[in-house]
């Protein structure tokens, strides 16, 4: 069977859909993580997706077994153009939905992890909590965040590696593309 | 849902993702962890959720069903809540603006009769439902052409053919949780009761969530507002993600009783 990128750069419509469906996810991490703008890296996902297929099309991509750190390098571009010129790039052309944004299976996937991850927010302690925030949302190291909190910095690192384990093992949405792989 | 084993990473841990999820990575281990978890999926559902964590701990409570706003595009279990008490909401005011003029002490604008109200606020918008092979008995053709007749607004028809299926063995609380709506949705209330109260009952609050909160509407359309406020006040107070809709429609009980 063919690789998928020589798939879409046949210009198989199928080929594109299963590209957007194993790439959306993926790509909106890498905009979420350097947006730090949820709204921001919702809409610029379609950008990035439409930019490394419009690339594929044209069979810009050389070697097809690196196609994802192709798609990777794709979305860091479009991030970092954002943040150059904080205006949003005009797309080359619409993105229809069905390819790239509204995947039920994608928003179903997304609603539980909101879901789950409430919940076991809501099941913390109150100190596992403030660890976790101030990791998380604020991307400060145990020292810094056992100086916020009057803790020690081992017990920081305890409490935050303990709380992150359960997170994560505990918030597993019944997956339907996390393993998916593209054919 | 299942909670199976998870299969972590060989090559980063979670600390990792951590430091990735919250922006205290160096550009190149940055780079060369995102080629990474794009194609590991130990490594994306961490960051995925561990994202999610700090966008969630980062909002103020008060926003939480307000952080669900965004998915509005997408039909998912979380917007369905959401959507439903809008809908109640907009179903109740529609009722308000058209109905019988009864004033009371506490208004004297238009007010309709109680058992209407509740009727208003029983009302319930289909539960969203995506095809897909992997979600319990969503598996069979049967659930498959049953649920077909859902989406095609045949609830009477999908409840008889979901009827069928969860009398055979094997059929999973999904299906009983879908006839259970759809039995409510084509106004039989008391099968819809006894329906939605089993599928209340799974472990996964994917499907006990949402059965609550239409076990609650069921109550209402058989005019037991003290069973419904029960349920509600319980699914209320529960870790559920469908709390806050259960809040929500705890309020709007509020204010039909703050009318009589």
């Amino acid at each position: 069977m063919s690789s998928l990128a020589s798939r879409v750069a046949a210009g198989d419509a199928a080929a594109e859909e299963e590209f957007a469906l194993f790439y959306r996810p993926r790509v909106l991490c890498v905009l979420r993580a350097r947006l730090r703008d949820w709204e921001a890296a919702r809409e610029l996902a379609n950008e990035a997706l439409m930019a490394a297929l419009h690339a594929l099309r044209a069979g810009r991509l050389k070697d097809e077994d690196r196609l994802s750190a192709f798609v990777a390098g794709t979305a860091r571009n479009v991030a970092n153009s954002h943040l150059r010129t904080r205006l949003r790039q005009p797309r080359p052309e619409p993105l229809a939905d069905e390819v790239a944004g509204a995947d039920p299976v994608l928003a179903m996937e997304e609603a539980e992890r909101v879901s789950l991850v409430r919940r076991e927010i809501e099941r913390l302690e109150a100190t596992d909590r403030a660890v976790l925030e101030l990791t998380l949302a604020h991307g400060l190291k145990p020292g810094e965040i056992a100086s916020r909190l009057g803790l020690s910095p081992d017990v920081v690192r305890a409490r935050k590696s303990r709380a992150i384990r359960k997170l994560i093992e505990n918030v597993q949405p019944a997956s339907r593309t996390l393993g998916r792989e593209p054919l | 849902m299942s909670m199976e084993t998870r299969v972590a990473c060989e090559r980063w841990d979670d600390e990792a993702a951590a430091r990735y999820a919250g922006d205290a990575m160096p550009e190149e281990e940055r780079e060369a962890f995102e080629d990474h978890y794009f194609d590991c999926a130990a490594c994306l559902a961490a960051v995925q959720t561990l994202q999610e964590a700090g966008h969630q701990l980062a909002a103020p409570p008060a926003r939480a069903v307000a952080a669900a706003a965004p998915l509005a595009r997408f039909p998912s279990w979380v917007m369905a809540a959401v959507l439903a008490v809008v809908a109640v909401g907009a179903a109740v005011t529609l009722l308000q603006e058209r109905g019988p003029v009864e004033p009371t002490p506490a208004a004297t604008s238009a007010a309709p009769a109680p058992d209407g109200r509740l009727v208003a606020l029983a009302r319930a918008e289909p539960y969203p439902y995506v095809p897909f092979a992997g979600r319990g008995a969503g598996a069979t053709p049967a659930f498959d052409q049953a649920m077909g007749r859902y989406l095609d607004r045949d609830y009477a028809g999908a409840a008889a053919a979901l009827r069928a299926l969860v009398e055979r063995a094997g059929a999973g609380l999904e299906a009983r949780f879908y006839l259970g709506v759809s039995e409510l949705l084509s106004g039989q209330a008391p099968a819809a009761e006894k329906d939605l109260a089993v599928a209340a009952a799974a472990a996964d609050d994917a499907v006990a969530g949402p059965a609550r909160l239409y076990l609650a509407r069921a109550h209402l359309a058989r005019g037991d507002a003290a069973g419904a406020r029960e349920v509600l006040r319980r699914l209320a107070a529960s870790a559920s993600g469908q709390a806050a809709a259960a809040r929500a429609l705890l309020a709007e009980l509020d204010a039909i009783d703050r009318h009589e």
